[in-house]
């Protein structure tokens, strides 16, 4: 009896399994692809989508239904010049953008997956170039072989390379230097500039064969190259060519040698690089060249030049003058008006600036705000400005206020194997993480947290939704995390990355085993989980709950 | 002899006459105070047949790639007025001061950056650039250039603000004396004196039709993707298409938006936050949308509201009082108590005095890139359809991959920035 019972139990558990929807994965195909074609003209009918809330739906409709869809969607595309496919261009740019959002990692890869395929395929020019720049908002490292094939198709170049510019793939660069060697023509041009914006050094050697090149299309699109690769020892072939050419065309090859001289500068060829801004510094030079030689020098010499560059400003030229006080002034990337390159992204909020906007919910001394919540009331304590639980016990932590709408910022330091976590719109009574929801703080790299489940990592909400990716630093250092917290719409951004932005109207299947999702208020508290965890700098700001109608 | 006898004598002699380079005549670079500025058109369709009499400065030269455009511009004008066709060609005359920008907006970016790289002064149309990357390219490529550029829109500094009856500066005392506390909400919609334009809109049926012989449609695109003529693509219906503008957004946001900025002093810097409410976008041509909402660190909001939804917004909402259009408010003598206060700090307002003594303009390339940004952030936000968070000094969006790709949009071969 009792091995019959377990072989039914099993298979019952096994056919569950396979039932249940894999989160993420591309669900085989089941159906017949007219049946699929069916559903997906009737669920695109009746696109554009008036709401947003609309238009998620039907993305995960298609969703549901897998690369089928992609693969029938991309099939009704067709020439604009032979007829018309208006839904089909809808549906799929939309599929496109819904799966580029935050925290949807998965999904992105698999339609990307299918995207190639499509690309794989023999398609109408116009609609391989619409294909093509859908993938340049999605596509990685995979797009780089199937795109790069497009770069011999003579209508289907400039496409390509935009597309592979796009990516941000660092295989990008090889992909299209393979383009180098057979080009010509406008083709040549393109792969040349190509390389140029990628900052490809090792296509410079190639390049460096057509800067003295007799075509002005080529020498010029190779020079524009090499000022934006910044290899050494280049700069007799932009006097060469400076010297063997006037009007507009000289003075954009001035231009090209000046941004050269930038890019040397910046790589730290100090030399060199003073030696161009030599070149236009002499006052019979136009005044616009000889800002630019200023800059140059600037971006050489810094502060060692603050002496010069006051006694500029107050000498007899005034656009120079200009130039030199705007530069005292605010030097190079101020306002963030530097150039490209020195963009990055920010690695965590600043965590001594405090905003006047923010209030502070730890002061740093004691407790006062907070208020334990459980049994073990001296296991929370303060100390050197930091609010810790000495995990004797569990319980939390809860503030003396109900929040509804709110942004919370923090620091957390957990031990190795740590856990703790954040609870959000939680009552006092029952386990805050299910009556309330708990945003997770773990120690992500401890061996015994190694085969948890997704939802169970740091910024997770946890039980419900997993991050879009580990962006966590090791146990005892450090780290920031900001949960946002706007009527249904939770976001939770950690150093600096949002790995989570959800709307809770999409877990409403939990809601019963887990009422917190349907709350609109409650407390904010910090897990007891049995170590030592710290807390610092906790601050929370109030927004108003956005008035958007359908605003998920 | 003094220039003008120089030039009468030259003329006289009846012998070969060529334009004598300013920069020969006084010294590299020199403009004597006293001497009248050149300008040169570039785009004389529609607005840039407006620009052609703009005060301050002496026309010397059109360019377009439309020769019906171009042909009809020096019929409007006198004798001397040269024309072009390539826009590289005009930069390279010596007689031209002052550069006007004023073909559709994928264009500018690279001719301001090509105009300041060539020594030129920039009078550029709004809005300043297509994308945020192209705005910062041509921050610096003025910067570093040491030169002189203003944008096509005023409303931060002279004429009556739209809806307000008004110009901006009694508001601006008004907000810069915490009258109506912080922060502040502005609403900008039909109710507070705002049309979004949504008739500047794409269309979707477009089939590819022969390009007329008057017409250089490649150099018309430039940067832009190549996708097949329609008449509907270029000419004033160019504003529907996300290739080459923004829609109703992309036209009138800087007239808007600007002076907002200036408002709430936010010059340097940004929103941090993007909420947007619009239907579902298509890939190419741009519509309507309903509300975008963006908030700044210190919790200031610019509310866009396209679907004017509420009738009773004030254009200034503040936790101590609210400014409606037409300048009413809840806060009683509102307008005394305007005149009252002290004068906001003075602006450069003539752009020939600009040019001439080398002063920045009210509205620069630094701010109107600023101003500009919001234009591009909604823009971005409604063609996603999502929420997008902004971080101002890095000038990037935070934690979305595909928002960050629409900030530098590769350019189609050879143009480049």
């Amino acid at each position: 009896m009792n091995q019959r019972l377990l072989t039914i139990l099993l298979s019952a558990l096994v056919i569950g399994f396979l039932l249940i929807r894999l989160p993420f994965a591309a669900p085989a195909v089941s159906q017949t692809t007219e049946n699929v074609q069916e559903q997906i003209t009737r669920l695109i009918v009746n696109m554009p989508a008036s709401s947003q809330a609309e238009e998620q739906w039907i993305n995960e409709q298609l969703l549901d239904i897998g690369s089928p869809a992609v693969e029938v969607l991309s099939g009704m595309l067709k020439d604009p010049a032979i007829g018309s496919d208006l839904k089909p261009r809808y549906a799929l740019s939309s599929l496109i953008n819904y799966v580029g959002r935050p925290g949807a990692e998965q999904q992105r890869e698999w339609v990307e997956s299918a995207l190639l395929d499509e690309l794989r395929r023999d398609r109408p020019v116009d609609v391989t170039v619409f294909l093509m720049e859908q993938l340049s908002f999605i596509g990685g490292d995979d797009s780089v072989p199937v795109v790069q094939n497009y770069l011999w198709h003579q209508s289907l170049y400039n496409p390509a390379l935009r597309t592979l510019l796009s990516l941000e793939s660092e295989q990008a660069a090889e992909a299209i230097r393979g383009a180098l060697t057979d080009a010509s023509g406008s083709r040549q041009v393109a792969v040349i500039k190509a390389l140029g914006e990628l900052g490809d050094e090792q296509a410079a050697d190639q390049i460096v064969e057509f800067a003295g090149s007799d075509s002005w299309s080529l020498a010029r699109i190779s020079l524009f190259a090499l000022s934006e690769i910044g290899q050494s020892g280049q700069a007799e072939l932009f006097e060469q060519a400076i010297a063997g050419q006037e009007g507009f065309r000289q003075s954009e090859l001035k231009s090209f040698y000046l941004r050269y001289g930038r890019q040397l500068a910046a790589r730290g060829y100090d030399e060199e690089a003073e030696s161009i801004a030599v070149y236009f510094s002499g006052t019979d030079q136009p005044s616009h060249l000889q800002s630019q030689a200023l800059e140059l020098r600037y971006a050489i010499h810094g502060q060692a030049m603050a002496d010069e560059l006051a006694q500029i400003a107050e000498g007899s030229a005034p656009e120079l003058a200009r130039t030199a006080r705007e530069l005292t002034a605010s030097p190079g990337a101020g306002s963030g008006s530097g150039s490209s390159d020195t963009y990055e992204d920010t690695d965590g909020f600043p965590s001594d600036h405090f905003e006047p906007d923010y209030t502070e919910l730890f002061n740093g001394e004691n407790l006062n705000g907070w208020k334990v919540i459980g049994d073990h009331s001296d296991s929370w304590g303060v100390e050197d400005g930091i609010l810790f639980t000495d995990g004797v016990g569990s319980g939390w932590l809860a503030t003396e206020q109900e929040y509804d709408n709110f942004v919370i910022e923090l620091e957390y330091r957990v031990p190795e194997g740590g856990n703790s976590g954040v609870f959000i719109r939680a009552p006092e009574e029952g386990n805050p993480a299910y009556q309330g929801f708990e945003v997770q703080i773990l120690d992500d790299y401890a061996e015994r947290y190694a085969e948890l489940q997704p939802w169970q990592y740091t910024g997770s909400i946890y039980d419900v939704k997993a991050p879009s990716k580990r962006v966590t630093k090791p146990a005892g250092e450090w780290q920031s995390m900001k949960i946002r917290a706007d009527g249904p719409l939770i976001q939770v951004t950690v150093n600096g990355e949002m790995i989570l932005s959800t709307s809770l109207i999409h877990h409403m299947e939990k809601a019963d085993g887990h009422p917190g999702l349907k709350r609109r208020s409650g407390y904010i508290g910090l897990q007891n989980h049995s170590n030592r965890v710290d807390f610092r700098n906790i601050r929370i700001k109030d927004i108003q709950e956005m008035e958007i109608e359908d605003r998920r | 002899m003094n220039r003008k006898d120089f030039l009468k004598k030259s003329l006289l002699m009846g012998g070969a006459f060529t334009i004598v380079p300013r920069h020969v005549l006084g010294g590299v670079g020199y403009k004597a105070p006293s001497d009248e500025l050149t300008k040169a058109v570039i785009g004389v369709g529609g607005m840039g047949r407006g620009h052609l009499n703009y005060p301050g400065s002496r026309l010397v030269a059109v360019c377009d790639v439309d020769r019906n455009h171009l042909n009809r511009a020096l019929e409007m004008v006198d004798n001397g007025v040269r024309g072009y066709h390539d826009y590289r060609e005009l930069l390279e005359q010596d007689d031209v001061d002052i550069v006007h920008i004023v073909t559709p907006p994928h264009w500018h970016g690279v001719m301001a950056v090509d105009a300041a790289n060539a020594g030129k002064d920039i009078w550029c149309e709004k809005p300043l650039s297509r994308t945020i990357g192209e705005g910062q390219k041509v921050v610096e490529a003025v910067r570093r250039n040491g030169r002189m550029l203003r944008l096509n829109t005023w409303f931060r500094f002279q004429s009556n603000f739209y809806g307000m009856g008004t110009p901006v500066e009694p508001i601006k005392k008004l907000v810069e004396n915490d009258v109506f506390g912080w922060p502040l909400k502005i609403t900008l919609s039909d109710t507070t004196g705002f049309d979004w334009k949504f008739d500047w809109r794409g269309r979707t049926d477009l089939t590819p039709q022969w390009v007329p012989e008057s017409l250089d449609y490649n150099m018309w695109l430039g940067p832009a993707p190549y996708k097949p003529y329609h008449p509907h693509r270029v000419h004033s219906t160019f504003r529907g298409y996300w290739d080459y503008d923004g829609g109703g957004l992309g036209d009138m946001g800087q007239h808007y938006i600007d002076p907002v900025q200036y408002l709430l002093d936010k010059d340097d810097t940004n929103p941090v936050y993007i909420e947007v409410d619009a239907p579902q976008q298509h890939h190419d041509a741009a519509s309507s949308w309903r509300r975008v909402e963006l908030t700044y660190k210190d919790g200031c909001k610019i509310v866009l509201d396209g679907e004017n939804r509420d009738k009773e917004a004030a254009f200034i909402e503040g936790p101590n009082g609210k400014l409606y259009r037409g300048f009413r408010s809840d806060i009683p003598d509102i307008r005394e108590l305007a005149d009252s206060l002290p004068d906001p700090a003075p602006q450069v307002t003539d752009f020939s005095e600009a040019v001439k003594e080398r002063k920045t303009f009210a509205l620069n390339e630094q701010n109107g890139h600023r101003s500009c940004n919001i234009v591009n952030l909604g823009i971005i936000a409604v063609r996603l359809g999502r929420s997008l968070e902004f971080d101002p000094d890095t000038q990037r969006f935070v934690g979305d991959e595909a928002a960050n790709r629409m900030i530098h949009q590769p350019m189609r071969s050879p143009w480049q920035i």
